[in-house]
């Protein structure tokens, strides 16, 4: 559930953060959304202007401005007016179908996963598949993408030690969230397969991150083979990534 | 091309920065730029370019630079002893907030940087990429700058085919840019509802020291513990933070986030540093103490308006000279004396 009146919570003289909810909600987010889609609106209009960033989260979203902007004092009257009004979007602004690849070679954790819930292997795979994930949020490294909610049926904490090297494109969870991995890094996630398209390209100039919070993720199962055929590299960015959204609006 | 350096020596924590990569924090590419855009204002401002111009920011050890062909002119804001050794191999220094121009064979040695932060500009700039709308180096995934690293021994970069005509009089200031003393200023929030009301008087009321676990995403801070309202506390569902926030994670202690720091973050945050201030946090050495003090955005905004002021009065004051050997055509002719000749007093 949301608060009955957004909080409005300042983040220094460059920043604002509008609050809708004290925790994950699949509604508040959803809100969050339509927020921070009419903030963009009023940017695009003329309406609002020294905004240089606006970043939607799990309950809230942030707007950075530019402090010496003649209209920085303004700016949080209208986030406050905004905020009231939110709805969420009438439609996911974009549907993904994304390969992932379950073999064992890129999943190390699958098997203790299954194991925790009395599953095999494959009947975990088959609950992961089953539901579709939205992304929450965006965040902790460029590009990586928080989705939720997986099935109550694989809920896992994280590693007790986290890996200090988790290869790029693996497809973890942890909670009841997933997520992929963009880059080499730490992360303590259980990896359960992995995703050959990439999360963040710079050659995909307007948007090198491929997900959006807000967007809707299923994934469908391909093979080692597929995977490999898939991750080779010198295919056209935009194409691959085209070839794997369902919907867009 | 203008010119082309090698790097003799990357040193240590050096970078190519802007104002930084905004607009694509939604995608949680953090913003990185500057640390002190003020400091590196003023470094643009000795070699005649934009305020905002792609610098080298430099921390610890500054870089070697050689130059391979052309010439380039250059400053530094900030406090280090540089020195140039021309390609016949005199030494001179170059002095902090002097321009200088460097030709084929010349090098420059930086050496160190005494607290914490300087800028190396170039007139024109280098010749780097842009990613995502900005020079500016993000090194943990390899965006931006030089090869998406620091400056690293060996490397190269070239300048614009078009750079400022070396052959106009070098600018100075008399006097350095300083940041004034004083605590630094905080605006509480966005989470100082998850610490107790003594947390809050300890922030302000005590004094803080800097470690040496500090980078250009964030200071750890050693000091008086600070206490959440309860263990639950320690933790938020993640929201967005920015450079100036003042996170305390579960063991109490603060981290103020700097240029590079994530989009978003899990740790309640206290306090956010204000944009007139946040430059300072640049220049605290592991060791160094100061004091928080609590303000308004009212006087966030005047505090502001004070810097740029400062700023505007400093960039006012630089005067041309003339460095040795330099031939002052345009003075000569005006005098009407019939041919040039070489300037031979000191330099500084």
């Amino acid at each position: 559930m949301g608060y009955s009146e957004p909080k409005l919570l300042a983040m220094g003289d460059a920043a604002w953060t509008v609050e809708l909810g004290p925790d994950i909600d699949i509604d508040v987010n959803a809100r969050c959304m339509g927020l921070a889609a009419s903030i963009a609106d009023a940017v695009a209009s003329g309406e609002l202007s020294g905004v240089v960033d606006i970043v939607p989260t799990f309950r809230s979203v942030t707007v950075h401005f530019d402090p010496r902007h003649s209209s920085a004092p303004t700016i949080p009257s209208h986030l406050q007016a905004l905020a009231r009004a939110a709805t969420p979007p009438t439609a996911a602004r974009r549907t993904w179908r994304l390969p992932a690849c379950f073999d064992s070679r890129y999943a190390p954790d699958l098997q203790a996963v299954a194991d925790r819930h009395n599953l095999s292997p494959e009947a975990a795979i088959a609950q992961f598949l089953s539901t579709p994930l939205r992304v929450y949020a965006m965040g902790f490294m460029p590009g990586f993408a928080y989705m939720a909610s997986t099935p109550e049926g694989l809920a896992c904490p994280r590693l007790t030690t986290p890996r200090t090297q988790v290869p790029p494109k693996s497809l973890a969870i942890a909670g009841r969230m997933a997520a992929i991995y963009p880059w080499m890094s730490p992360g303590g996630w259980n990896l359960i397969g992995a995703m050959p398209i990439p999360t963040f390209d710079l050659q995909v100039r307007a948007s090198p991150a491929l997900f959006e919070a807000g967007d809707v993720v299923t994934f469908f199962e391909i093979d080692a083979g597929t995977f490999q055929t898939l991750e080779k590299p010198g295919r056209d960015p935009i194409a691959l990534r085209r070839e794997f959204l369902v919907d867009s609006l | 091309m203008g010119f082309c350096v090698n790097i003799r020596d990357g040193g240590m924590g050096n970078t190519f920065q802007d104002a930084g990569r905004l607009g694509f924090r939604h995608q949680g590419m953090p913003a990185s730029g500057f640390l002190d855009a003020p400091l590196a204002h003023c470094a643009n401002a000795l070699v005649g370019n934009p305020a905002n111009a792609t610098c080298v920011e430099m921390r610890v050890l500054g870089p070697t630079l050689f130059v391979t062909s052309g010439a380039l002119r250059v400053a530094i804001a900030g406090q280090a002893q540089p020195v140039i050794t021309r390609a016949n191999s005199l030494q001179q220094p170059l002095l902090p907030w002097h321009s200088a121009t460097l030709f084929e064979g010349d090098a420059l040695r930086v050496g160190a940087i005494q607290n914490g932060c300087a800028y190396l500009s170039i007139a024109g700039g280098a010749l780097l990429p842009e990613a995502m709308g900005s020079q500016s180096t993000y090194v943990r995934v390899a965006v931006g700058g030089l090869n998406g690293r620091a400056l690293t021994t060996g490397d190269s970069f070239d300048g614009p085919a078009n750079p400022v005509d070396v052959s106009t009089r070098e600018l100075q200031s008399t006097q350095p840019f300083e940041w004034p003393a004083g605590p630094v200023r905080v605006i509480a929030g966005p989470q100082s509802d998850h610490f107790t009301a003594d947390a809050l008087d300890a922030l302000v009321g005590t004094m803080w020291t800097t470690t040496a676990e500090q980078d250009r995403m964030g200071v750890r801070l050693s000091g008086q513990r600070l206490t959440h309202l309860t263990a639950a506390h320690a933790d938020i569902t993640s929201d967005g933070i920015a450079p100036g926030t003042i996170q305390v994670p579960g063991n109490g202690l603060p981290i103020v986030l700097l240029a590079d720091c994530h989009t978003v973050g899990g740790y309640p945050k206290i306090a956010t540093v204000i944009t007139a201030d946040l430059p300072r946090m640049a220049h605290m050495p592991p060791g160094t103490s100061f004091q928080f003090q609590l303000v308004d955005h009212a006087q966030a905004a005047r505090a502001l308006q004070a810097t740029d002021a400062l700023l505007t009065t400093w960039v006012g004051q630089l005067k041309t000279y003339s460095p040795p050997g330099f031939l002052d055509e345009k003075a000569l002719y005006g005098q009407n004396l019939v041919s040039g000749f070489l300037r031979a007093d000191p330099l500084g």
